[in-house]
């Protein structure tokens, strides 16, 4: 739509339409909740902070302090095969690479084996022969990665695909998420999850990863496997930003499952976590109360 | 409460170099100072009362680590205001993610899993579904009708708030109204 010329009345309404006034006015009506977070907490944050930022000034300063070194000292190793007029960096086709467009935030191309992924553009990868894990993170909008091989191409909404590529031959195998294999014909096959062994949480994935994982997991259908994820965040990184709403999620999952103990015992977790959120621990309290009486919490996950 | 003294004092070159170095009281006063007016405006921007305190300290501890780019060529509230506006921006995107996934969960259910208390049911449902649909438009578009429909600043303030000229407000603030109306089924004539 092209912007109107004409200058604006500066007593216009915002809102003309009456029906969406009145949503408007119900969530103007809404009482602003009391603010718990004090500024000793702010305090206590803002020095987290500063030490993150302190530490990683100093990694910085001592990575460009080693590459200086190294640069100063040339080791044998590097003046016996590398000069300064060796075509390391003027080769043409590796300078066409370096000014490739950049990927999408959300995709990850990692060359296993083989020459490295050539970029299209943000969306459009093209592969050689070669081992290539294709990973794309879940994003707002509507694009799908296309992957372009010798025999065919794969085309990525969201999850992580393994490619293999031997000349015109292309295996792909779907570990999670969902992508569609397209032939040279233009037949498309939605692939199948193969049964992967790498389901379980990386001990090593920050919360953030972990809670994109349980949705790349829950987007293909793998309920238990994104569960187990969940249950992995809240149990090991409790003091997180994500942890609060993963365990929430977890709790509905486990009651999806009609693991009715397992649910019970999320929410009571929440309870225990979050008590002074108090609006949404009353809804909590009342999802915990339709689940009814149980076993006690011992022994079950999570805890 | 903001109190315009409070204000004015916090904003003193003296308070704001006392942040800067990361003194505990200076900061302490400057979130007494603008704490309320920034939770009202988080809540008004996510209407999910349950985010606002982990939102509000993410905002202070922004504008503490970043009082140093503070110039003075505006208000801090509005400075505050632009940070606030920014962390919302990424907890829509995660609160799109979670969407998804709580979509797919009660789908398997087929009933909400939470439900609301009787009382404030309609006009929970109402703010909710009026979030929802905020929760789809455009960033730029879902601030200007934040800030002129919900927080109900006039074309002047929201222009300052948002800053861009109060043309643009009133544009996005008619477009995003056209697309809301659209997303809710509501019809919508422009006068």
């Amino acid at each position: 739509m092209t912007p109107e010329i004409r200058p604006p009345d500066l007593g216009e309404p915002a809102v003309r339409s009456p029906e969406l006034l009145r949503l408007v006015q119900a969530a103007r009506s809404a009482p602003a909740p009391v603010l718990k977070v004090s500024s000793d907490a702010v305090f206590a944050g803002f020095q987290a902070r500063r030490r993150d930022h302190r530490r990683l000034w100093a990694g910085v300063g001592l990575a460009v302090a080693a590459a200086v070194a190294l640069v100063w000292a040339r080791p044998s190793f590097m003046s016996s095969r590398t000069g300064p007029l060796e075509p390391v960096a003027t080769n043409s086709s590796e300078a066409a690479h370096v000014a490739a467009p950049a990927l999408a935030a959300a995709v990850r191309v990692v060359a296993e084996e083989g020459p490295p992924a050539g970029v299209r553009d943000a969306w459009q990868v093209e592969l050689r022969d070669g081992r290539y894990d294709v990973t794309v993170a879940a994003h707002a909008g509507p694009e799908l990665l296309r992957v372009d091989t010798a025999g065919g191409t794969v085309e990525i909404a969201q999850g992580r695909v393994v490619i293999v590529v031997a000349g015109t031959r292309t295996e792909a195998e779907l570990r999670t998420g969902v992508a569609t294999w397209i032939a040279p014909d233009g037949a498309r096959t939605p692939l199948a999850v193969a049964p992967a062994e790498d389901d379980a949480p990386d001990p090593k994935a920050s919360p953030s990863d972990l809670a994109r994982q349980a949705d790349a997991l829950l987007a293909a259908g793998r309920r238990d496997a994104a569960i187990r994820v969940l249950d992995f965040l809240v149990t090991a990184h409790p003091d997180s930003p994500p942890a609060r709403a993963a365990l929430l999620d977890l709790a509905r999952l486990l009651k999806a499952a009609s693991r009715t103990d397992e649910a019970r015992c999320a929410y009571a977790l929440y309870l225990e976590r979050y008590p002074g959120k108090e609006q949404l621990a009353d809804e909590v309290e009342g999802a915990l109360g339709r689940l009814g009486p149980g076993p006690a919490c011992t022994g079950l996950r999570p805890r | 409460m903001t109190s315009r003294a409070a204000v004015r004092d916090v904003e003193s070159a003296a308070v704001l170099a006392a942040a800067q170095d990361g003194d505990r009281a200076a900061q302490a006063a400057i979130f007494e100072a603008y704490k309320d007016r920034v939770a009202r405006q988080v809540f008004r921007m996510t209407g999910d009362a349950s985010s606002v305190d982990d939102l509000v300290q993410e905002v202070f501890i922004s504008a503490f680590s970043a009082i140093g780019r503070f110039r003075g060529d505006a208000q801090l509230g509005t400075w505050l205001y632009t940070i606030a506006a920014n962390r919302v921006r990424n907890w829509w995107d995660s609160q799109r993610r979670r969407r998804r996934r709580e979509d797919i969960a009660s789908a398997s259910t087929g009933e909400d899993p939470v439900a609301t208390p009787e009382a404030d049911f309609e006009a929970t449902q109402q703010r909710e579904r009026l979030y929802r649909a905020l929760g789809e438009l455009p960033d730029k578009l879902r601030e200007s009708f934040v800030a002129r429909a919900i927080e109900g600043m006039n074309l002047h303030e929201a222009s300052a708030a948002l800053g861009v000229p109060i043309s643009t407000v009133s544009y996005r603030t008619r477009r995003a109204e056209q697309l809301l109306c659209a997303a809710l089924g509501i019809p919508w004539r422009d006068e």
